[in-house]
């Protein structure tokens, strides 16, 4: 717990930990604003969700409409320069040796650098939350959900917003992971990132083909928007399960795997 | 002030040390390490005592920061292990960094971070920060006054301080130092190295890696000289010297001189100069050499220290030559006065 403490105190020395969340704010207020000069749902993405393509025009939904605007790549992509900068970060700047000189367990130093990877990515989460509900109530007002399909009271709305930023999490976590394990392997920051962020790409363009259909339920990749299901009355539970456990298995299998390499790597820097 | 010229003073020093003197605290045993096809550590045997500022000395790619790697658990050996006061590495690697400090190649730190905090947060890292344990460390490596600015505005001397306050930082059976003169200016070297000595007469065990044999005499009181992952020459430092050094001896007679120096059990290496000889000897032999001049009647006029040669020589002598097939034999002593 004290090395997952002392790596927020390293995190928050570094500048990109600010950048990331500064730009990842800007999202919501994007968001806002492609919503206040649209006049109907576009065809495909997020404002054709059933549940909010009837009230465009309500600061509620951004919160939604923001989530499902990162999904695909921003999401992955700032999970997967986080993931990379764990290990890889201090191994370029050779504070890694400096750090590993003192008695820290590898083990004990990977799981903390795990831990803070997942908590930035979860503030993140939090930032766009936060900022998409302020901006969507500067910019149209929070008012009930009311559309053709359901109906809720802005308190339903927001809480079930919030439950989808934290099942999104829980696929990017997974993420998180896997640029975990390649920041062990390679040592440069760059190359894990990229290698973990095409991985996922590479996967979800294998997944759009109906051969691989048979994956698709034991790929993390297929869970990042998995929390649409919380939009149905009732709510749907059965593929939002297997998704918790799909990305759970996951990112335990990658920082395990993460871990067996880290302890075992030679460290010359 | 101690002068860089003066030869190891605290070799010959008596030091106040703790009752567990001689105490074995770090050993090598048939360590080994390759990297493909290199074999950087080939069977490494060392042993360092409590109190011992021990030289690891060789030409660069000799292994010695391979070595340190290894000490420190950076790097896992390929066969052997070491020893830290009864902890293996790297099994026990934490416990047995519980009694090291040290650092391989430079030093380096969290740029953005003082340096202060830089101490507070690796102190941390391994158990509790006492602000006054690294005020202390600060204070012996001369850092004080820069103790809150930022290490990126360090000078390389300034990091390499850092490093072995960090070093210091958990009170250590032994720190671990890595070329710790490496790429500093003269002044900066004899800092540093007025800094080892005093840590070696407070009874700290160092361990050091140079690749100056003129450095490691002026700190170190034993040393171990390595060639390609070997230990080729291992002993107190006054004892690596090279074979004695050289005296100018000015006789009436001189064809009678060399036959008697020739009859002494283990004959120096005699050579004439001008009127002169020039005996090879350990300093302590010569007053014996006189005696038996003396003895058989020739008359000694002068005796005088040669220029001496240059130990960087001996040393090069030891570990260069790489071309040849086989590293050069130790050069043992073949002569002496008495048997």
């Amino acid at each position: 717990m004290k090395l997952l403490w002392l790596e927020i105190v390293k995190l928050r020395y570094q500048k990109r930990t600010w950048f990331g969340l500064g730009g990842l704010a800007v999202i919501p207020i994007v968001v806002t604003v492609a919503l206040y000069l649209s006049s109907g749902p576009g065809e495909g993405g997020p404002t054709a969700l059933p549940f909010i393509a009837g009230a465009l025009k309500n600061g509620i939904i951004v919160p939604i409409v923001s989530l499902f605007g990162l999904a695909p790549f921003l999401l992955p992509l700032a999970a997967s320069m986080v993931g990379a900068f764990t290990i890889a970060g201090e191994w370029e700047t050779g504070t890694l040796k400096t750090v590993l000189t003192r008695p820290v367990r590898r083990g004990s130093l990977l799981a903390a650098k795990w831990g803070v990877a997942v908590l930035y990515v979860l503030a993140a989460l939090l930032v766009v939350f936060v900022v998409s509900i302020i901006s969507g109530a500067v910019g149209f007002g929070l008012r009930d959900l009311v559309t053709p399909v359901v109906s809720y009271t802005v308190g339903e709305a927001l809480w079930l917003s919030f439950v989808a930023y934290l099942m999104a999490l829980a696929v990017v976590v997974s993420v998180v992971s896997l640029a975990l394990l390649f920041s062990t392997i390679t040592g440069s920051s760059l190359t894990a990132a990229v290698m973990a962020l095409v991985l996922v790409i590479v996967i979800q363009i294998l997944l759009s083909f109906s051969y691989f259909d048979f994956l698709e339920p034991y790929v993390f990749t297929s869970y990042f928007t998995m929390w649409a299901d919380l939009f149905q009355k009732p709510i749907v539970w059965e593929q939002m399960t297997r998704g918790l456990l799909c990305t759970s298995a996951w990112s335990a299998g990658l920082a395990g795997l993460a871990w067996w390499r880290f302890r075992q790597r030679d460290i010359l820097i | 002030m101690v002068s860089d010229t003066t030869p190891a003073v605290d070799a010959t020093e008596p030091q106040s040390r703790a009752p567990n003197d001689h105490e074995v605290v770090l050993s090598t045993h048939g360590l080994s390490k390759r990297f493909g096809e290199i074999q950087a550590v080939d069977g490494l045997d060392i042993v360092v005592r409590r109190g011992d500022v021990y030289g690891f000395l060789g030409p660069n790619g000799a292994g010695k920061t391979t070595v340190i790697r290894l000490i420190l658990g950076l790097i896992w050996p390929t066969e052997g292990h070491i020893e830290v006061l009864g902890n293996r590495v790297p099994g026990r690697r934490e416990a047995a960094l519980r009694h090291l400090g040290g650092f391989v190649d430079d030093p380096v730190f969290y740029a953005p971070m003082s340096a202060r905090r830089n101490l507070w947060l690796l102190a941390e890292m391994s158990g509790h920060a006492d602000g006054e344990r690294i005020a202390e460390v600060l204070e012996m490596v001369g850092l004080s006054e820069r103790a809150d600015s930022k290490v990126g505005g360090f000078s390389h001397g300034m990091k390499q301080r850092l490093g072995i306050a960090q070093a210091l930082l958990h009170c250590p059976d032994i720190i671990v130092l890595d070329e710790p003169t490496s790429g500093l200016d003269p002044g900066g070297m004899k800092e540093v190295r007025d800094l080892i000595r005093q840590l070696g007469r407070q009874g700290t065990t160092v361990f050091l890696s140079s690749h100056l044999l003129h450095e490691v005499e002026l700190v170190c009181s034993r040393a171990a000289i390595v060639k390609r992952g070997r230990v080729i020459v291992e002993g107190p430092v006054n004892e690596l010297r090279p074979e004695g050094m050289a005296v100018k001896v000015l006789v009436d007679d001189r064809p009678r001189a060399l036959d008697v120096l020739r009859s002494l059990s283990g004959p120096p290496p005699v050579a004439e100069d001008g009127d002169h000889l020039v005996v090879t000897m350990p300093d302590d032999d010569v007053p014996e050499m006189v005696r038996s001049l003396v003895a058989a009647e020739i008359g000694v006029r002068a005796v005088v220290p040669a220029p001496e040669r240059g130990l960087e020589d001996v040393f090069l002598e030891l570990t260069g030559s790489d071309d040849a097939e086989e590293a050069p034999a130790p050069r043992k002593r073949r002569w002496k006065l008495r048997p």
